[in-house]
């Protein structure tokens, strides 16, 4: 069976699925494109610093103090156009 | 956290606890991973794990997002492996025709099948033994990772559901893949959790960050007025949901003279705290209450004060233990306390842990 086959390939499993399947996978799809748009999720780490923040487009606010000696002081505010609410997705 | 649909704001510390689950997903290799997210209401529990979905979404990992666990468990009656598994195929179908692992579990999805809830049960099998054979063997199919997030969010309700066993419920269930379990309302969950290392607490905004946040026009917590910020930052104690509130009530308020909405502010934000310290009293015995807050807010443990924790009255600090949120919620239940406890003890209980809790946290100057 095409499904069980390690090798297939995606196309060729797309060509026996009916409409219904294939709407979901769409779906599935189109979620996942809207979410990559949004550069600064790729580019996301923990230790993340303000100005790499700002190389993706992220607005970076410093708060400066003696508090925040170590970096855990500042907020990034990035624009994002249309984020995907998944909480009105499923 | 979203605002309009249009706003992310990226706080560092969500930003870590999100990060590290999104990285054991990634790593194939990796053992299982799971945390208990933390942290009074409107703290950013829920972006955290919104984060880590997203970000999950975002670079082709394998993940299922449940926002309230409340529909896992409405939908029981038709089979819970079956709501999970339907939620996992609508989240991830496009991952699923390309991955053969997961192809196979989900053959009945693909072939456009009616599924029951044995037929689930069946295909989740079928996926943690999957994920536990790659995970042993180092072989990673198709150069994809073989980890699958799990992020539920209002945990509580499983632990409701399954009165008594709850962690070790969840430890079984996804014991093979990455859970991330958020709940507003900790204490028995969190109780059983403390010792394993999985919990991840989130604090609330330090002065700083509280201050920036609300000077700064583009955040959804700006305050123009600055003695609403000073009067603001008083009373959430950096929690930012509550900030959000203010921000707002501010907002839809602009016509009202400045001590006025001070006022108001100040009576919404006491109204609830107050409805959550008058509940936590009424179901504390009055002895416990005198012995309990006589010693040192840093040995009371959460499950002891969980209304209030989650309420936001305490929170956890970092390296403090449990503290009060704000000295504004510590008036308010000390207030409420001399009613119970004599002049005495309310005098030796302030001595203890209000003195040394302004000490400690002055209040926040904007």
């Amino acid at each position: 069976m095409l499904l069980q086959d390690e090798n297939a390939t995606t196309d060729s499993i797309m060509e026996v699925l009916d409409d219904k399947v294939k709407a979901v996978i769409h779906n599935a799809q189109q979620f996942r494109r809207k979410v990559q748009a949004v550069d600064v999720l790729h580019h996301l780490t923990a230790d993340m610093t303000a100005e790499a923040a700002a190389a993706h487009g992220v607005t970076v606010l410093r708060s400066d103090g003696p508090a925040f000696a170590v970096p855990v002081g500042h907020v990034a505010m990035p624009k994002l156009e249309a984020l995907p609410t998944p909480k009105g997705n499923d | 956290m979203t605002k309009d649909g249009s706003t992310f704001l990226l706080l560092q510390q969500q930003v870590a606890q999100a990060m590290e689950l999104v990285d054991h997903v990634a790593n194939a290799n990796h053992h299982n991973f799971g945390v208990q997210v933390s942290g009074p209401h409107g703290i950013g529990k829920s972006a955290v794990g919104l984060l880590a979905y997203l970000t999950c979404v975002a670079r082709g990992l394998p993940a299922v997002y449940i926002p309230n666990a409340s529909l896992w468990f409405e939908a029981a009656g038709h089979g819970s492996g079956l709501f999970f598994m339907e939620v996992c195929w609508q989240q991830n179908a496009d991952l699923i025709v390309q991955q053969p692992y997961l192809r196979r579990a989900f053959w009945r999805w693909l072939t456009g099948q009616t599924v029951t809830e044995n037929g689930a049960i069946g295909a989740l099998r079928l996926i943690r033994h999957s994920l536990l054979h790659h995970r042993r063997s180092g072989v990673c199919p198709n150069g994809m990772t073989t980890g699958m997030a799990v992020i539920v969010d209002e945990a509580q309700h499983i632990t409701r559901a399954i009165e008594g066993g709850a962690a070790e419920w969840i430890t079984r269930a996804f014991q093979d893949f990455h859970p991330m379990f958020i709940a507003s309302d900790h204490a028995r969950m969190d109780a059983t959790m403390v010792g394993t290392g999985r919990l991840r607490l989130v604090y609330p905004l330090g002065d700083a960050d509280c201050r920036l946040l609300l000077r700064a026009r583009s955040t959804p917590t700006f305050v123009r007025e600055p003695r609403l910020r000073r009067v603001v930052a008083r009373i959430t104690g950096g929690v930012l949901g509550s900030m959000v509130s203010c921000a707002d009530f501010i907002v839809k308020h602009p016509m009202l003279p400045i001590a006025e909405a001070a006022d108001k502010l100040k009576k919404r934000q006491r109204g609830l705290l107050r409805a959550a310290c008058e509940a936590w009293l009424a179901s504390q015995p009055a002895l416990d209450v005198e012995v309990r807050l006589l010693s040192p807010f840093g040995r009371v443990r959460l499950n002891e004060v969980a209304g209030l924790y989650d309420a936001g009255v305490v929170c956890c600090r970092k390296g403090m233990g449990i503290h009060f949120t704000s000295s504004f919620a510590a008036s308010i239940l000390y207030r409420m306390l001399s009613d119970v406890l004599g002049e005495p003890q309310l005098r030796q209980l302030i001595r203890n842990d209000l003195y040394r809790f302004l000490v400690r946290s002055p209040p926040v100057e904007p």
